[in-house]
């Protein structure tokens, strides 16, 4: 399966991984969640604030399937 | 002579955008007429347009701002909790908009490392309290509006009589801790919370409605953790633009529009470009 992969702020640098397609894209062999996802690119879970499914709030344990979306924040905070 | 005949007396016909011939009048004739019968300012600004006279400060407004709505809006009072970056903008913002009542909290006076991105924030400026050059500087754009100062940080559920006659908070500060106490008051009083964060070229807006608890979704348990906004700085772009879309947030409020029950959060990324709607 296929997901594409939306990486937000500071985390946008883990976009150039070679994992990624130049769609954005991520493939899996098999079953996966959200954390295989953010540790197959090597972002630290502790960089992460929010985790959204085709635009929804998900967790890092939530079940990816072909063509879903994912979007991962870190905190951000400034005013 | 009445203050309806007053305001006639001193009204002209401008033709505005769409080609209408409207009556309009200037800030030194409302002015006149709040000298000569000794009334505060802004109550003439809500006369003259009750009577269908529009403030020329306003008339470019229309139609995207109705008449009616400017009325609505000179009549409203809204908190705007920090005034630095997004606060700054958000002030200026509210002020030109004719927002009658503004009520601005922030305990600290502007520094160098502010000129990047604050509003009124310049050399002359360095060194004074934010808010009083917030007030002062709003009183030179829209005498009509009425601002109180509070050099005070919000970071307390104690303080939510200052909110007691807000219809909506803007919540533009910058530390964890002081957004969560902040939306702990806007739960209490029971008012919409606009929130807005910034950091390099991007940036959040979102309506948080009282007891949703997505606050704390945004900002539990992080009151330590490195912020990417410190990591990639905050430039004048972000602020700017996430102030606007607060600005608009507030008037869907005020002006009930449908869209104030849209609390979907927006990221918006400028150098990409990108926005996009996330559900929370």
């Amino acid at each position: 399966m296929k997901i594409e992969i939306r990486l937000f702020a500071t985390l946008a640098s883990y976009a150039s991984h070679g994992d990624i397609d130049s769609d954005g894209c991520l493939e899996f062999d098999g079953p996966a969640t959200i954390r295989d996802a953010v540790q197959r690119i090597g972002v630290p879970e502790e960089d992460i604030k929010l985790v959204f499914l085709n635009g929804i709030a998900a967790s890092l344990d939530s079940a990816i399937n072909n063509k879903d979306r994912v979007g991962i924040f870190p905190p951000i905070g400034g005013g | 002579m009445s203050i309806e005949q007053l305001l006639e007396s001193r009204a002209r016909i401008k033709t505005d955008g769409q080609g209408k011939d409207r009556q309009v009048i200037g800030d030194k004739e409302l002015s006149d007429v709040a000298e000569i019968l000794n009334i505060p300012l802004y109550q003439v600004y809500v006369k003259s347009m009750e009577k269908g006279i529009v403030p020329l400060r306003y008339l470019r407004n229309m139609p995207s701002i109705t008449l009616k709505d400017q009325i609505t809006l000179q009549t409203a009072c809204v908190a705007v909790v920090g005034s630095g970056g997004l606060g700054g903008h958000i002030i200026e913002g509210l002020c030109r908009l004719g927002v009658g009542v503004l009520h601005i909290f922030d305990p600290d006076s502007f520094d160098e490392t502010n000129l990047n991105r604050q509003v009124f924030s310049a050399q002359n400026t360095l060194g004074k309290p934010k808010v009083e050059v917030m007030q002062e500087c709003c009183r030179l754009i829209n005498p009509a509006v009425r601002i109180t100062a509070h050099k005070i940080a919000v970071n307390d559920e104690n303080q939510s009589d200052l909110f007691a006659d807000a219809q909506v908070i803007a919540d533009a500060l910058d530390t964890p801790g002081d957004r969560l106490a902040l939306a702990g008051i806007a739960d209490k009083c029971r008012l919409p919370l606009v929130h807005g964060t910034v950091a390099g070229f991007g940036g959040r807006v979102m309506l948080i409605h009282p007891l949703d608890g997505r606050m704390q979704m945004l900002y539990g348990g992080q009151k330590e953790a490195v912020s990417a906004e410190h990591l990639l700085g905050t430039p004048v772009l972000s602020p700017a633009l996430v102030a606007s879309f607060q600005i608009m947030a507030v008037l869907n409020i005020l002006l009930g529009k449908n869209q104030s029950k849209d609390s979907r959060m927006i990221y918006v990324d400028m150098q990409k470009p990108s926005l996009d709607l996330f559900e929370l």
